[in-house]
């Protein structure tokens, strides 16, 4: 269990900078999470953690060990893959014992922790089956188990959860998280599902070209983006550009609505973020109120627990809103669309 | 490193190999003829380890000029000895007590080489495929036009005894004999070629040398007969020399001796139908093939023969060409 | 242990140091002694010769020949066995689809010596039809040539047209057909293009290998002028020839086959199409006389392709005084003789062929990792300089070797090493790509895996890689085991005496009439060949045949 420090590291893989003088800090114990689209950097940050790759400028540190330098095998981290790398050839008993083994551990204690960890994943009784005869979800148990069992100072975790089908990715989540508190390790989490991210994190870091674009609790991230990529990437958004009138008020399509324009300026790129199951329909016979502005519903899918409505304002703009239950409007009714006072305005 | 490893190994067999009674022979005989002479030579040195390594005479002469500072064999058996006459440099001259069986005629003047066996020139007839036409009894027979295409022999340029062949053909028929062979064979690039095809049935006749032949007589094959040209038939030698620098230069020339010596000799030719040098045995009582003495031979100079080489093959490839027009 | 670049980039190292050691100085050393006379001056004269001279031209324009000629029957032989064996099924059809790989691990001098006992001159077949008052035509030549070769390289193209038809989709022609094309216009239309690149690159490689066929050649040439056997020819005359000559044949040889080669890889690979789905269509039963017929002519081909081995077990307790066969009595003298007579080719030829499969495999190993799993500037020249040996056919090599190796800092002639080497590089493109796709099969992560669990590089290739490919590398060894001890052409050439393998004394014992203990030699060949083989299949449950 270790604090890790990364300090301005740099990589580029020919004349492509995949990672541009990155710092960041991920506390001892804590669930972090590299988040961002493929090509933003953050399978690269985690190998270079790793040792997989070398950086080309900037440290990483264990607590106070610069491990900058030490090969990936001494560097005693427990990792987790997307295509669980078991060893094909071993049994799950063995797969789990591997890394106990090559640390030269007593051959009874081997046993001894490898049945724990096993019993952990609660894969105990398929000790003795092959990769190849479990489902995904076990196998990547088994990786699990394999990467703890070591007692390594850092769990890194890239996209383990992508090749599961969905049923099995919450469940996966929650042994994960469960695992993770018990074992109280420290835990790079490496994926491109924000609702994953959000659901497992302590911290979340959103990369963007090779940077880190924001970083928070989850909570923060998701009510506070700083940006048009963090509020687009971080949960569904419309982003829809406005006219700063005043701290507090701005202006859509020549209606005036109250929200919190933060630190937006007059004079400046300022786009609303409408978190599309904050907004609400309302028909427009339905008078008083404020902070609405005239739609017209383009169509809609009906998804049982809610309903996705497409709707263009009269600006011309299509938003998408998420309305509870069933709605009842049809295509091409004019309604009203209500915006929570509560949401922002980023300026970039 | 693996090879420094194989080096060693080779050394240090090498090593174990010459403290015993040991004689490295270089020869171009199969091994069968090889294995007669080795059981021949331990009979008479029982201590003498025979090491063997064979391959074409052409191939173990280069081996012989290119280990000329450190001799690896010590003794080559054997080679015409119209090639030999052109390695004399790499020789070691040896006057062996079994030379005074052998007829001068086989023996080199400085003794830097000896002849071991005779090779005889002969038509090789399969009755079978003659097809009504009488067995050709001389040369000039197979210069009438009714053996076009029927008579096979060995290019000249690929082997030592058909070399021998065309030369003795020049020099008892003159060009115009040479040019009439020409137009009627059928050449082939190997010797072993022609005595296969004609066993086989390819062709009725074919021109090559005595002991090749006799082995499908010998092996019972009843539709093949030896023929000695009536005008005189061709001889070439084949002989042995001991290698100049000669490690075990002592084992070399007690299998010299074995090599010469009558026991072997007689092995040879009635295992192998090597016909001996040597004078004192009666082939016709060995075997069914005749003295040599009851043979009409037309004396060829293989000396001269390989200095005429050159010529000889130019000359045979513009007949051959001729021909073809 | 604080090397820079070590392991990888000194292994890289490594290897690239024994490859050009070994395949790319003695292609130099070829190339640059074509362009050289004896006072080491510039010379043309060797390719004026080649170009100039008739019967050099001769054996080019026949070399050619030849190589279309084979690659045509063998096409016209393997597509339809391919077709048959996918679409059709009939009873032994496993055994049938199966069986002519064994064509590819026959050595070719025991073909050649075997169709010579079956329809040569004096041959089994021959003799028997001159009886009832057939004569067949003399089996030396073209016929010959043309005839047992195509029996062999058929193989190749069937194994590579039957994976193409496997991969197929079936919906494609289903398709086709449901818009109305009739069922062969859809064979023509929908499944001749799409399976007709790799057909077209495994016919390349058909030319290949007859252009730089040794053993049918000279075996069963009779008169007609090849390249591979004038180059041989000309090294191994008595008299001697001017080296410039033989490295300028060569030299032509390589380009030859390089040029095809050079095709193959830049024009017909591109265009292999890559099948989105692959579900073939289930084969069909054959019940009508057509498929019965199909199938009927399938056996024959594929028995035919197998008469070789059972000649030569037939001829080796055939009773045989000297070079004459008595056929129909029988004798276990000709073993006896093999056995006590003359060993050293049997001992040879296992010494041999067990080195060059060790270090083979090891090597190719070796390098398709580099290629494979550790990417390098050194890595892609490796991967460039491991196909050269295939433009290198075992005539010129062979020479290439000696030329390189007779004198200077590393002699090797006259050693066991240089057959080793013969063995090795010729083999090792092959190695090398079938272990490249073992690796390719291996997921990247799981030496990651081993290496964050704290287990070194090095160690992780020992302890995870190797595990997982151990089976794969056993059929490859033992493919370099077939392959190693029945290589003919190029160890010819380097041989010397002492170093005589079993392949030699064949061709040897055959060129000058001893079919007996010919066969013997042949019989005890192809038994170490097949035993190692049938072993590994019963015991390690390998699938030889996945790898090619």
């Amino acid at each position: 269990m270790s604090t890790i420090t990364i300090r301005g590291l740099t990589k580029r893989f020919e004349q492509h900078v995949v990672l541009q003088d990155l710092s960041l800090t991920i506390a001892d114990g804590s669930f972090f999470t590299l988040l961002g689209p493929s090509g933003c950097g953050k399978t690269t940050l985690l190998r270079c953690i790793a040792g997989f790759n070398d950086p080309d400028g900037g440290s990483i540190l264990f607590d106070d060990d610069d491990i900058t330098r030490v090969p990936a095998h001494r560097r005693n981290i427990g990792m987790v893959f997307q295509d669980y790398a078991l060893f094909p050839d071993k049994t799950v008993q063995d797969n789990v014992a591997y890394g106990l083994i090559a640390r030269k551990v007593a051959a009874d204690e081997v046993v001894a922790r490898a049945h724990e960890a096993l019993d952990q994943v609660g894969l105990r009784q398929y000790a003795d089956r092959f990769p190849a005869q479990l489902s995904g979800g076990q196998r990547q148990r088994v990786a699990l188990a394999r990467a703890l069992v070591i007692k390594p100072r850092v769990l890194l975790m890239d996209e383990p959860l992508s090749n599961l089908d969905a049923k099995l990715r919450l469940t996966m989540r929650d042994v994960i998280r469960d695992l993770q508190r018990q074992a109280h390790i420290t835990t790079v989490f490496v994926t491109h599902d924000q609702e994953e991210a959000l659901a497992l994190s302590d911290q979340v870091a959103v990369m963007q070209s090779g940077r880190i674009a924001q970083m928070g609790d989850p909570e923060s991230l998701y009510a506070r983006p700083q940006t048009a990529y963090v509020a687009d990437f971080v949960g569904s958004a419309n982003l829809l550009p406005v006219d700063y009138l005043a701290a507090g008020s701005v202006a859509v399509a020549g209606q005036t609505l109250s929200v919190d324009t933060g630190d937006a300026e007059s004079g400046r790129d300022n786009q609303l973020v409408l978190r599309s199951e904050a907004l609400t329909l309302l028909p427009r016979n339905e008078t008083g109120g404020a902070n609405r502005l005239g739609v017209t519903l383009l169509g809609r899918q009906y998804l049982g627990a809610k309903t996705l409505c497409r709707v263009a304002l009269d600006g011309g703009q299509v938003l998408q809103v998420d309305a509870p239950g069933i709605q009842r409007y049809a295509p091409g009714d004019a309604l009203w669309l209500h915006v929570p006072p509560s949401s922002r305005v980023i300026c970039r | 490193m693996r090879f420094r490893w194989l080096t060693a190994a080779a050394l240090s067999c090498a090593a174990f190999a010459v403290s015993a009674q040991t004689v490295v022979l270089y020869s171009s005989n199969n091994p069968e003829v090889i294995a007669n002479a080795v059981a021949s030579a331990k009979k008479q040195h029982p201590t003498l380890t025979v090491k063997q390594v064979t391959g074409g005479t052409g191939t173990l002469m280069k081996r012989i000029q290119a280990e000329a500072a450190n001799a690896g064999g010590d003794i080559l058996w054997s080679g015409g000895v119209g090639t030999l006459a052109a390695f004399t440099d790499v020789m070691e001259s040896y006057q062996s007590p079994e030379a005074k069986a052998i007829p001068k005629q086989f023996q080199e003047a400085k003794n830097r080489y000896i002849g071991t066996n005779v090779h005889v020139m002969v038509l090789m007839v399969n009755d079978k495929q003659l097809k009504g036409l009488a067995a050709p009894k001389t040369w000039s027979d197979l210069m009438k036009p009714e053996w076009k295409g029927k008579v096979v022999i060995t290019d000249p340029s690929k082997s030592g005894t058909a070399f021998i062949q065309i030369y003795g053909l020049l020099k008892q028929f003159g060009r115009e004999g040479l040019e009439k062979i020409a137009a009627n064979a059928v050449v082939v690039q190997s010797s072993g070629q022609v005595y296969k095809s004609v066993s086989a049935g390819e062709y009725p006749v074919g021109i090559t040398i005595e002991a090749s032949a006799y082995e499908f007589v010998a092996g019972g094959q009843k539709e093949i007969k030896l023929v000695y040209p009536s005008e005189g038939t061709y001889l070439g030698a084949e002989g042995m020399f001991i290698v100049k620098g000669a490690k075990n230069a002592a084992a070399a020339k007690q299998l010299y001796d074995v090599l010469l010596s009558k026991q072997a000799q007689e092995l040879l030719l009635v295992e192998n139908f090597r016909r001996p040098t040597r004078s004192d045995i009666a082939v016709s009582k060995l075997t069914s093939m005749p003295d040599l003495a009851s043979l009409k031979v037309f004396p060829l100079d293989l000396q001269v023969a390989t200095d005429e080489y050159e010529q000889l093959i130019s000359m045979w490839n513009m007949a051959v060409a001729k021909a073809k027009r | 242990m604080k090397l820079p670049g070590w392991p990888w980039g000194i292994l890289s190292l490594f290897s690239l140091a024994v490859l050009v050691l070994f395949v790319a100085y003695p292609i130099s050393v070829l190339t640059l002694h074509s362009l050289q006379d004896a006072q080491g001056h510039l010379t043309f004269a060797g390719f004026a010769t080649v170009f100039g001279e008739a019967q050099y031209l001769e054996a080019i324009v026949n070399t050619l020949l030849l190589g279309v000629a084979v690659t045509c029957t063998s096409m016209a032989l393997g597509v339809p066995l391919a077709y048959v064996i996918a679409r059709c099924d009939f009873p032994l059809k496993s055994l049938v689809a199966i069986l002519p790989l064994v064509t590819i691990i026959i050595p070719e001098v025991i073909v050649g010596q075997s169709w010579l006992m079956m329809l040569g001159n004096n041959g089994l077949i021959t003799n028997s039809l001159r009886e009832v008052g057939v004569s067949l035509p003399s089996f030396y030549g073209w016929g010959g040539m043309i005839f047992s070769m195509t029996l062999i390289y058929y193989t190749y193209v069937y194994l590579g047209t039957l994976a193409a038809l496997r991969g197929f989709d079936g919906q494609l022609e289903e398709a086709s057909l449901s818009l109305g094309a009739s069922p062969l216009a859809t064979r023509i239309k929908v499944l001749l293009p799409t399976v007709a690149p790799a057909i077209l690159v495994n016919a390349l490689v058909v030319f290949t290998l007859v252009v730089g066929n040794f053993a049918l050649s000279s075996m069963l040439g009779g008169q007609i002028p090849l390249l591979s056997v004038m180059t041989y020819s000309l090294f191994v005359s008595e008299m001697g020839s001017s080296p410039v000559l033989q490295s300028s044949l060569s030299v032509v040889m390589v380009l030859l086959v390089g040029v095809v080669l050079f095709f193959q890889k830049r024009v017909v690979e591109r265009k292999m199409v890559q099948m989105t789905q692959g579900r073939a269509p289930a084969p069909r039963r054959a019940e009508s006389w057509r498929g019965s017929l199909l199938a009927l002519a399938a056996v024959v081909v594929v028995t035919l392709s197998l008469v070789p081995l059972i000649a030569v077990f037939v001829g080796a307790f055939t009773r045989a005084r000297g070079p004459v066969m008595h056929w129909g009595q029988w004798s276990t003298q000709s073993i006896e003789r093999a056995f006590a007579l003359a060993p050293e080719p049997i001992i040879n030829s296992m010494l041999f062929a067990g080195c060059a499969t060790v270090l083979g495999t090891a090597l190719a190993l070796l390098v398709s990792y580099l290629v494979v799993k550790k990417k390098s500037s050194l890595s892609g020249v490796l991967d460039y300089v491991v196909v050269l040996p295939l433009t290198i056919s075992g005539t010129v090599l062979g020479i290439a070797l000696v030329q390189s190796f007779n004198t200077g800092a590393l002699v090797l002639t006259g050693t066991s090493s240089i057959m080793i080497v013969c063995y090795v590089v010729r083999r090792l493109p092959f190695g090398v790509r079938n272990a490249s796709s073992m690796l390719y099969n291996i997921q990247g992560s799981i030496e990651e895996a081993s290496i964050s669990l704290g287990v070194s590089p090095l160690m992780t290739f020992f302890k995870v890689v190797l595990p997982v490919i151990k089976t794969s590398i056993l059929s490859a060894a033992i493919l370099m085991w077939a392959t190693s001890i029945s290589e003919l052409s190029a160890s010819i050439v380097v041989y010397s005496g002492g170093l005589e393998t079993l392949p030699i004394s064949i061709f040897r014992l055959v060129d000058t009439g001893r079919l007996g203990l010919a066969s013997a030699y042949g019989t005890v060949l192809v038994t170490l060949i097949l035993v190692p083989l049938a072993l590994a299949v019963k015991f390690f449950k390998i699938n030889l045949f996945s790898v090619k």
